[in-house]
């Protein structure tokens, strides 16, 4: 168990620059996810700490030490792959001790450990499997249980999830949440899949074009994002363009609102996240301190507990989650009011 | 489509007859009776019991064995290593080595058989078994290169760093991870560098020392002194040896890549 610290990491192939100026500290037992779109420098981030890639500028430190020089292999880090890369002409067995044998421990210790992490990722039993006798769900257990049972001090996840079927995700992303909590080691996972992020780690640090463009608590991120692409990128939002007028902003599709914060130049970007906004036939039904505008319902969509409303507001559609409180809807072409709070209310500068 | 298919497999048939009825009336004939090739046939077995007794045959052919052998050895351990490096590092040049490794299979074997005797001399190695098997490994270097190369396209590099990642050295990873995984391709190139060494008649020619030949040479010798159906049987094996040693490769190696 380690804390990890990354400074000053950049990285570039040929012209592309992979990362700019990262810097990051992971702190000691938390898990860690590194959300961003393909490009992003997330897995090149990822890969730096393993040791695969080393660094144009910048340092990375394990448990306050410089590692820069130290190969993958003295690195003493454990890694899941996207594709698992379970060896194929190993059983499960041969897999998961395939750390513990390069590092010369006897058969019998090596034989108890990995009884432990196979029945840690409940795979007890599947010893003489083959790869390729497995589910995806159980490759993927055996790679997590092969990454672990070497007691790494930082464990690396390469999207292992994306793999697996949306049933599947779901059960292993409380797996996976589990095992990291029963062993108390620092992870750092990589991934594209924002849900993923949210509902997993402790903390998140958001990159977009290799550079770190936000980190902190998932509430904290997706409550206060501090950029258009943060708000698009972690969750859903409904951008609004307007010009500032005084303390209030006038809306491209109609009507003027408060912000959360001071608008800071005269053309903005407001955000608003769907799940924020409430939707009234009737006007002046919510209090009189709240935004509104008004629009017309497009189409509904019913997912059982949830409804999302499309509604046109000038000549942009809003999105609206509503809760299935009532078990009514309401009918496409109707018109609408929708109101949210100025709180609510996130500004951006247009630029 | 009907008239298509007629003419497809009539081009088939003829490509196989054009194949193989040589071979089929050699392998009749090795089982005639008669030296003048009389027909028809009369069975017997004489030019198979003359074999026997024939010890410069033998020498040959344990001679040709032994090149081939040592040579796939060689070879293989060698062109492996090349194409693994290939595979895992990019380096200035890469692109020039890749197209020099293959002028064996395209000069013709009669300039690298001179240029060889001509080097070989100047160097002091000289004629015999010994630079036969250079040779030979020479020759069949860029076949072990292009199959394993094959075979390392649908490796995942994963596997690899997944290994590293544990704790192995890169011997460790190499011989325990990436040649397990290789050993198919690795199996192949060896059978086709053991058959490019055992058919190899015109280097062996060029390379042999007085009195010491490889079994292509000697036939070549002992058709010009005069041929017998002696030469039909020992041919007659050395096609099944070969067939059965591509019938290996085809085990572990597809042709014409995976479906």
């Amino acid at each position: 168990m380690a804390s990890v610290s990354v400074q000053n990491l950049s990285k570039k192939f040929g012209s592309t620059v992979a990362l700019d100026q990262v810097s990051f500290e992971f702190e000691d037992g938390k898990f860690f996810a590194l959300l961003g779109p393909s490009g992003s420098g997330k897995t090149t981030l990822l890969r730096m700490i393993a040791g695969f890639e080393n660094p144009d500028q910048g340092s990375i430190q394990i448990d306050g030490k410089v590692v820069d020089h130290i190969p993958v292999e003295k690195r003493d880090i454990g890694m899941v792959f996207q594709s698992y890369a379970l060896f194929p002409n190993m059983d499960v067995q041969a897999n998961v001790g395939f750390g513990l044998r390069v590092r010369g421990i006897s058969a019998s210790e090596t034989k108890r450990l990995v009884g432990e992490a196979l029945e840690l990722v409940r795979l007890s039993g599947f010893d003489d499997r083959r790869p390729h006798q497995l589910s995806g769900g159980q490759r993927q257990r055996v790679a997590l249980a092969r990454a672990i049972v070497t007691k790494p001090r930082v464990l690396l996840l390469d999207e292992p999830l994306s793999a697996l079927d949306r049933t599947l995700r779901l059960e292993m992303e409380i797996e996976l949440k589990r095992i990291q909590r029963d062993v108390g080691i620092t992870t750092i996972f990589v991934t594209h899949d924002q849900e993923e992020a949210l509902t997993m780690s402790d903390q998140i640090g958001i990159l977009n074009e290799g550079q770190l463009v936000q980190h902190g608590s998932p509430v904290d991120i997706y409550e206060n994002p501090q950029s258009v692409f943060v708000a698009r990128f972690l969750g859903e939002a409904n951008l609004l363009k307007g010009q500032v007028d005084g303390s209030s902003v006038n809306l491209e599709v109609g009507g003027t609102i408060q912000t959360r914060s001071k608008p800071a130049s005269p053309l903005v970007i407001c955000s608003i996240r769907p799940e924020k906004i409430s939707i009234h036939k009737e006007k002046n039904i919510a209090p009189s301190s709240s935004n509104q505008i008004a629009g017309r319902v497009n189409e509904h969509i019913f997912n059982g507990t949830s409804l999302t409303y499309l509604v046109q507001c000038g000549d942009q559609v809003v999105r609206v989650f509503v809760q299935n409180l009532s078990g009514e809807l309401i009918a496409p072409n109707t018109p609408v009011h929708l109101s949210f709070r100025p709180e609510d209310t996130l500004v951006f500068p247009d630029a | 489509m009907n008239f298509l298919k007629w003419t497809g497999r009539t081009y088939l048939v003829c490509i196989l007859l054009f194949l193989y009825v040589p071979i089929l009336v050699m392998v009749a004939l090795s089982f005639n009776e008669s030296q003048l090739y009389r027909l028809p046939i009369e069975w017997s077995t004489r030019w198979y019991e003359a074999l026997a007794n024939n010890s410069k045959l033998h020498s040959a052919t344990l001679n040709s064995v032994t090149v081939a052998f040592l040579s796939t050895c060689l070879s293989t351990l060698l062109g492996t290593a090349v194409a693994l490096a290939f595979f895992r590092y990019h380096f200035r040049a890469k692109r020039l080595l890749q197209i020099l490794i293959f002028p064996p299979i395209t000069i013709p074997w009669l300039i690298i058989g001179t240029a060889m005797l001509v080097f070989f001399f100047w160097v002091g190695i000289g004629r015999g078994l010994h630079a036969m098997v250079l040779g030979h490994v020479a020759l069949s270097l860029p076949y072990v290169v292009i199959v394993v190369s094959a075979r390392l396209k649908s490796f995942d590099s994963a596997l690899e760093d997944a290994a590293r990642s544990l704790g192995a050295s890169y011997w460790q990873t190499t011989l325990w991870v990436t040649v397990p995984w290789l050993m198919p391709g690795i199996i192949a190139a060896a059978l086709f560098a053991f058959a490019v060494s055992l058919d190899q008649f015109l280097i062996s020619y060029f390379l042999a020392a007085p009195g010491v030949t490889t079994l292509p040479v000697e036939i070549y010798t002992a058709i010009r002194k005069g041929f017998t159906p002696e030469i039909n049987a020992i041919s007659t094996l050395v096609i099944i040896l070969s067939m059965l040693l591509l019938l290996g490769v085809s085990r572990f190696y597809r042709f014409g890549g995976r479906d």
